[in-house]
Order: C-alpha cells, then structure tokens, then sequence
C-alpha cells in the first residue's frame, strides 16, 4: 500500500522527534536513514516525508546524516534495503509507508540496537520498533466540515485510492462532518483504484463534476484533481492531499484550497510528535505515537 | 441526453480528451510499425515529451511551443533507439524496453524543480456560436486544438500510408526489406526517419498529459499510457482509422467506469475498473474471428533488423 | 567509409567479449554522468559493481542477487521459448500475479495445518495459476487469431485488479486489522519457501530457476521440441511441412512460460516477499522481457544476464543510499548498460571493414 496522507507539519514533527530520540539515547552523531515509497518528485507523501527529513538536516547540521532511498518496492526488495541501511551503521530508520510492516519487523529482529520508525501499522514485535501516525481523520472532518458548508449543489466527492482502511475512514471522518454542517449533503465515491495516475484522477474529477459534485476531496497521491477542479473557474473547489497543493490551484477565480490539515496546528503537531516519539523510541514496545 | 444517470454528450466530448496522449502515441507508433520496426520504447518516449514539452512550455509561456518541444524531447530519445536497432542491429524489443527504463529516468532527472509549476493554458479553439450548438456543439467544438490535430493526424496518416509513394515506400520497407532494398531504398534510413516520427508524436502525447490532462509536473506522470498505446496499434490491427476506433474506445470505457462509479451504479468496483481492459479484448477477439481473419497480420518484417552490406 | 560486413560465422571471441566491452563502456560514460551530477565517479562505479561481491556488506548482498536474479531467470527462460518460436507473450506480470494468488490461496486457506505436503502442492498450484492465465491468449490466438501481444498485456492490468482485490477481500489477514494484505508466510512454516543456503540467497526458487535453465538448455539443444520451436521461429513455412503444427506451439510455449512465471510469482510470496499486497508485484515480468533477449534467449545466458542486471539493482541501490544519488540516475545507468550491451552485441555477427565490401543483403533476426 503506496504513499498515503500526511500532515503538512507531522512530517517536520520528525526532525525534533528524531533529535529527542537520539538525545535521550545520549549520542552525539545520528545516521538517520528514510526508505521512501515513491520518488521525492511525486509531490505529495514522499516530498513531504523529504521536506521533514531535510528540515532535520537543517536544525541539527552535522550531527546528523541523512540518508534515504526512494521508491522502495514493498516486500522483498524493502527488507534488503532495510537490512543494508542497518548494516551500513543507520542509527534510526524511518519506513514510510504501511506496506514496510513485516519487513520492518523482521529487520529489526536482526539488528537490536538500530531504532525502527515504521509509519501507519500496527505491528511492533520488537522493542526497538515503533509506529507513527497522524489523526488524519480530524483533518478529513475540517474539510468534511468546509463542503458541507460551502457546497451549493449539495453534492459533495470523494476519490478514493483502494478500499483500505485508512480511506474509508477518511470518507467516513469527511461525510460525518459534512452533514452535520449540511443535512442535505450527499456524498459521491469513486475508486481510481490505484495511488498514482494523474490522468485517471483527473478524469475521476471530472466525471464527479459532471455529476453536479462541487467539492472534491482526494485521497490519491498527484495533484491532478486539484487542477481539475480549477478548470471550472471557481464553481467547483477541492482539497489537496499530503502536502500543500494550493499552488496547483490557483486557477482564475478559483478559491485557495485546503489541505488536509490545518497550518495553524503544525506546531501543535511538532510538540505532541516530539513527546510521544522520543518515549515510544527509546522506550520498549510502547503504543504508538498518537496523542 | 441523460442515459442511467450519465450525460452522452459530456461523456464523448470526455472520452475525446481523455483519448489523445494514447491515440498520438499509438498513431506514430503505428508508422514506425508499418515500416517492420517493434519500438516498445513508447512508454519511454511518452514521458521525455511530457517533461520536454514541460519545461518549454513553462519557460516560453507558450504552450504550442510546448508541444512543439515535446515532439522535439520525444524524437531526441528515440533517436538513441533509431542509432542502436538501425545502425547497430540491436535486438528492438529489448532496446526498446531499455528506452523505457531510460526514459523515466532521464525525465525524473530533468524534471527536478519542475514540481508545484502550473505550465500556461492550453485553451479551446473558439468556435463562437458553433460550440452553443446543442449536443453536436459540446462534442465537435468545445477542444483544444490539439485534439482537432490528433484526428487530422489520423487522417492525414490513413492517406499518406494508402495514396502516396511515402507511404508505399514504407509498406513496401515494412513487408519485405529485402525486396524494398532491391528496388533500391534505403531500408534503415527509411526506418530511422519512421523511429523519429514515432518519437516526436509520442512525445506530443505526453506532453498533453502533463500540458492538458493533468497539467503539471509530476515523476511517472504518464503512468503506463505508452503500454496501452503500444496495445491500441495491435487492436487496430495496423490501420489509422480503427487506431482512432481503438483509443476512444478504451478511453471511452476508462471514462464512463468513472462516471458510473460517480453516478452511483451497484456494479462492483473491481469488475467497473477491468472494463477498459477486458472489453478491448472482447471487441478484439469479435474483430478478428470475423470476416477481416485475412488481413489482421502484423507487417511481415514487423521486429526484423535489416542489414545490407552494399 | 567504415561499413559493417556480415561474419561468415558468429564471432566466438566477440561473444564472450562484448559484455565486458559493454561494461567498461558503460563505466566511463556512467562514470562522466555521476561526475556531472558532483558525485565521485569512481567511488559510484564501485559501490555498483564491486561492493555487492566484494565489499564489505558482501556475506549479506551476495546472497541477494540470488534472490533477485531467480525470478528474472525463472520468466525470462519461459519467456525466451516463446519468443523464439516468434509467440510474444508480454504479459509475464500478470501470469506472475495469477501464479502467487493461486498458490498463496492454497496456502492460506489451509492455515495453520502443518503438513510436509502444504508447500509442494502450492508449487504445483502456482504454476497452475500463471498457467491458466497465459492460456487465455493461447487459446484466443488459436481459437481466434486474436494477438498475443494484446491479450497478454491486457490481462496484466486486469491481473493487477484481480491482486487488489485479493489483498483487500478474499485473501486479507482476518488478524489484519482490517488492513489490506495476506498473512504472512513467515509465521506460516509448512508453507514457508524456506533459505537452503542463506548466504547464497538460495531458496526453493533459486533451485527453480536454476534446474529449468539446465532443462531448458536440454530441451532446446536434444529435444524435438526444442527443434520444431528454433524451427519455427526461423522458418514457419518450413517448420508447417516439417509437421509442426502451429497451434500446439502456441500452447505449448505460452503454457511453460506462463507456468514458469506463475512458479515464481508462488516462490516471491511465500518467500522473500512473505505475503499477498496491492503492490506485490514490482515489474520482473516485464524485467525479463529485457534478461531474456540480453541472454540471447539462450538459456545459460539468461542465467548470466539476470545476475548481471540483479547486480545493477542492488549496487544501484547501495548508490542510492550511501551516496545520495536520486533513483532516476541509476535508472539512466541502467538503461545506459542495457544500450552498450545491445550496441556492441553487433561485433559477435559483424564485423567494421573501410570500404565496400561484397554486395550482400540479409535479414537478420
């Protein structure tokens, strides 16, 4: 299961969870290393994971050391990746994407003393692996929260990637939270049944839009629907996904977008990551980071 | 027109958008097969145009010099497959494989500080009061020009392969080489200039995706359009006319799944996203156990280097 | 004016040589792209070439080309029957789908029986599922004349749909949390596709790939059928007189292949890659496409080209990794390799002469 919704902020999140981490740990110089799901160019859950990494690099100079590789498949070729992150002295490694699960676990098995960061699962074996996650859903109910509100067709959408758990959450938090803004608000899904197509997520806009749909919220990766909904010159508005895609928006007369997650909590984010992910990674097998 | 919920008249003038990348990608390469070359590099070329077309559309502001420089990334690379099948008689599925894997490559690496860019506009040819026509308004004259230039291409293909001597000249190079070098044409030099053309309008294809379609930059952006372009020219059993049949029927179908899927239908998902592949199959398997048996067969050469040592 | 001159026989020298020519060539211009990307040139080519075989994190990386070689090599020799016979089978990936759905459900449903049995019948039941998916083409192509090429390729994508459909409904983890994906095999013993030799990377699959390139070199060089497929391929009319009937070849070539496919779509899940997901397969079948023709569809080659390129993947990771390099610039080099390879390939059945040389016209395949 490729790249799905993150925070704009949680992914900074990491750079003072990581530094909290290795303090406690009482090193001076941390190798962090990141596996990525897809390419850093994707635009949306890997950049993002790209720009925490970097802001880490930033904040911590060289006491740290980055290193990542991207577009990791799931499954065999993720567990070697892994195994040769820890052998080539990774002190902590983030695997940024649910699909690394059991991978993480096994590697992690292997190599006791390095830290395991796995995002959105929930297995942790082993006391030096730990999971991080968002409330993605509270997001998905602000903007749940602005169709419902600003909706004047009263139908609103929702592009779904798989039926997967984490999706169908999103559309549950978003449709709750439209129609108790809006009681007549009715909701549309489709699956593009796939991460990654930006011609297909288009044409998935459009086909809603054709449907009388005027707000759309995406949970695929590019940003594509965005620059669907902008064709229409403001009539239809959408919500990007990941990171901030309003750039991709701003069409003529089109309103700025939201993103998922509101700016105006990253440093609430940055605080609540930071205490939760120094206990869970130097502690044993602790929940995962939620708070 | 509303049929179960679905606007015909939306739904063709979609399909016509949502078709063009696969239908110039499959249009050229349907040139350079007839001219016995196997270039599966489609997927490849398709994507250097939609980064090349791009980068200078953004930095021009122009998007017909956009697509003008999609064609030019898109012949540039499959200049490197034209150099290693016609001069070094590599083996072309391979090759064009490679060219696949390069491709992608190659884009991701210029593409970097591309992200997050809106390019400039393609807009609609304005037909004035024609586009208000109903119905046959919406579906013949609401496109951009490029979608106009697609079918003339198919149009202009369709004639040239049938009434002209080029197009003789290229059949002929694509049934029998040997014969085509008998008479005295240059086998790979007319097989090189095909390669070219196959590249410069699957890089035109591409450069829809990321000018039109979608319309901006991201790695992968054509995500697997030159595998189904690559599949329409098979479809269409080499002819330019049922290319176009090909490209707006999966297209057609890939669009109205969506549309069901919007408009609510009980069909499952999973059956609803198969469609697009399994009715092409199915319309294929009706095309050619039907009468047409005969002239279904790829070009005789189709995959065979040529080598003349005079 | 230098000219290219048909050798009267294959060059034995430059058969062998080519691929080290390729390399070197492909280290120097490779080797000018990281330089112009502000990397240490050297330092890149090594970490590809030489530190998965002799470096320091060997022991481990060694036994990993195996591991990503035996799939390459397990389609590709399917893949190279069928080519030669000029049957295009292009949709390896979804027979490679099919065969771990079907094994993995076999597994999986009989989960946690421990049985001695388990493992082998998922074998047979894996081949059986890349099998039948490839018998769909072969039997529309025979029954229908309807393309090969078309058909098989379609048919990944509705593969792919099919393997979606799997890791989130009839196959997901009832102790998954809901989450998309199969048990894992790992916790699965009986039917694990267990390490024989760890430190080669050597599992059930490796054997696999391994024994059918011996076999398949028997098949193509002592067999009758190995004949009538390099018959056909090079002269269908002939090969119609000789008695070879078309329609059995088909059959035949897209079975193996597609059964082979299947094998080891079966030995990635129940092994290295431990269970069924959205994203399970990563492009080996398409991947094979290129070993297959890189080993000149001659067996022992592929075994050759498919560590070969399993070597790029894992140096190019390490790469990646330890000197920052993007993923696209190994994949340029990838490609860049795969070109010379293709390129220089020329000198085993030509020659470079000046001048004119006799007045010859061939086709060559």
């Amino acid at each position: 299961m490729k790249r799905r919704t993150l925070l704009a902020s949680a992914a900074m999140g990491l750079g003072v969870a990581l530094g909290g981490a290795a303090l406690a740990e009482g090193m001076d110089h941390v190798k962090a290393c990141f596996v990525y799901v897809g390419p850093i160019g994707d635009g949306g859950w890997t950049f993002q994971h790209h720009l925490g990494a970097m802001a880490v690099q930033e904040k911590f100079g060289d006491k740290v050391e980055i290193q990542y590789q991207e577009s990791v498949p799931e499954g065999a070729d993720s567990e070697r990746v892994l195994t040769q992150m820890a052998l080539s002295g990774c002190n902590i490694i983030f695997t940024t994407s649910f699909g690394y699960m059991d991978a993480t676990n096994a590697v992690a098995a292997k190599f006791p003393d390095v830290k395991f960061e796995h995002a959105t699962g929930f297995k942790r074996d082993h006391a030096n692996v730990s999971t991080y996650n968002a409330r993605f859903y509270e997001g998905r109910a602000v903007q749940g929260l602005i169709a419902g509100k600003m909706t004047k067709s009263n139908k609103i959408g929702y592009i779904g990637s798989f039926p997967i758990p984490e999706v169908i959450m999103g559309i549950n938090s978003y449709y709750l939270a439209a129609k108790a803004a809006n009681p007549d608000v009715e909701l549309s899904v489709v699956w593009a049944y796939t991460w990654f197509d930006p011609a297909k997520e288009a044409d998935a806009a459009k086909a809603m839009i054709e449907q009388g749909v005027d707000v759309i919220a995406s949970h695929t990766d590019s940003t594509a629907p965005l620059a669907e909904a902008a064709k229409t010159d403001g009539k239809v508005i959408g919500f990007g996904q990941a990171s901030d895609m309003a750039e991709y928006m701003d069409g003529p007369g089109c309103r700025r977008s939201s993103t998922t997650g509101a700016p105006t909590t990253s440093s609430a984010w940055a605080r609540c990551w930071t205490a939760a992910m120094s206990r869970s990674t130097s502690g044993p097998a602790s929940p995962a980071a939620r708070c | 027109m509303l049929i179960g919920g679905i606007n015909v008249e939306i739904l063709i003038a979609s399909l016509m958008v949502a078709s063009v990348p696969i239908l110039l990608a499959a249009l050229g390469e349907l040139v350079v097969e007839r001219s016995g070359v196997l270039n599966l590099g489609v997927e490849g070329m398709m994507i250097t145009g939609a980064i090349g077309g791009f980068i200078i559309a953004v930095q021009t502001q122009s998007p017909v010099l956009g697509f003008v420089g999609g064609a030019v990334s898109g012949a540039a690379i499959s200049a490197v497959f034209a150099l290693l099948t016609q001069v070094f008689l590599a083996n072309q599925v391979a090759t064009g494989l490679a060219l696949t894997m390069f491709g992608l490559g190659v884009s991701s690496l210029a593409g970097q500080g591309y992200n997050g860019i809106k390019p400039p506009a393609t807009g609609s040819v304005p037909f004035g009061p024609l586009a208000d026509i109903p119905f046959l308004g919406r579906i013949l004259f609401s496109h951009d020009w490029i979608v106009y230039a697609s079918i003339a291409l198919t149009a202009a293909i369709w004639w040239v392969l049938k009434y002209t001597r080029t197009g003789l000249i290229i059949r002929a190079v694509g049934e029998s080489h040997e014969a085509a070098h008998a008479l005295g044409y240059k086998v790979n030099r007319i097989r090189l200039l095909c390669i070219l053309f196959g590249g410069a309008t699957a890089g035109m294809g591409g450069a829809y995706v990321s000018l039109v379609r979608v319309p901006q930059w991201v790695d992968g952006i054509t995500s697997g359009a030159g595998w189904i372009a690559l599949a329409i020219v098979v479809f269409a059993s080499w002819r330019p006319w049922r290319v176009l049949i090909g490209a707006y029927l999966f297209g057609g179908i890939s669009v109205l799944q969506l549309n069901l899927q919007a408009a609510g239908s009980g069909i499952p998902v999973e059956y609803l996203s198969m469609a697009p592949y399994l009715i092409t199959i199915i319309v294929l398997v009706i095309l050619s156990s039907g009468r047409g048996k005969a002239s279904m067969s790829a070009p005789a050469a189709l995959g065979q280097n040529f080598h003349a040592s005079r | 004016m230098l000219r290219l001159e048909k050798r009267p026989n294959p060059s034995r020298f430059w058969l062998y040589a080519t691929p080290a020519v390729a390399v070197a060539l492909t280290m120097f211009v490779g080797g000018l792209l990281f330089a112009l990307m502000g990397k240490n040139p050297f330092e890149v080519i090594r970490t590809i070439f030489w530190d998965p075989v002799f470096g320091e994190f060997a022991f481990y990386l060694r036994g990993q080309l195996l591991v990503k070689a035996g799939p390459l090599i397990l389609i590709a020799i399917g893949l190279a029957l069928g080519f030669r016979a000029g049957i295009w089978n292009i949709g390896a990936e979804g027979q490679y789908i099919m065969g771990a759905i079907c094994g993995a459900a076999v597994g999986l449903a009989v989960f946690p029986t421990e049985n001695r049995l388990i493992f082998p019948v998922m074998i047979v039941a894996g081949a059986f599922g890349g099998w039948a998916w490839a018998m769909i083409p072969a039997i529309l192509k025979t029954r229908f004349n309807t393309n090969e090429i078309l058909v098989s390729l379609m048919l990944v994508y509705v593969a792919e749909t099919i393997l979606a459909k799997a890791a989130t409904g009839f196959l997901k983890n009832p102790e998954g949390m809901g989450f998309p994906g199969s048990r894992n095999f790992s916790s699965f013993p009986a039917a694990r596709n267990s390490y024989i030799v760890e430190s080669l990377g050597l599992h059930w699959g490796g054997v696999a790939a391994l024994a059918t390139a011996v076999l398949a070199y028997i098949l193509l060089t002592r067999h009758i059928a190995g004949f009538q497929i390099k018959l056909a391929g090079q002269a269908p009319r002939a090969a119609r007189f000789h008695g070879v009937s078309p329609a059995r070849l088909v059959v035949m070539c897209m079975g193996i292949s597609g059964a082979l496919a299947g094998l080891a779509g079966l030995f990635e899940v129940a092994g290295p890659a431990g269970q069924i997901s959205i994203d399970f397969n990563t492009g080996y079948g398409f991947t094979a496409i290129i070993v297959a023709f890189l080993g000149r569809l001659n067996p022992l080659g592929i075994v050759l080209a498919g560590i070969l390129m399993a070597l790029t993947y894992v140096g190019g990771e390490m790469a990646a990794t330890n000197l920052g390099l993007p993923s696209a610039a190994i994949q340029v080099f990838q490609g860049m390799l795969l070109f010379f390879l293709l390129a220089v390939d020329v000198l085993t059945n030509y020659r470079f002469r000046l001048g004119a040389g006799a007045a010859r016209a061939a086709g060559v395949k």
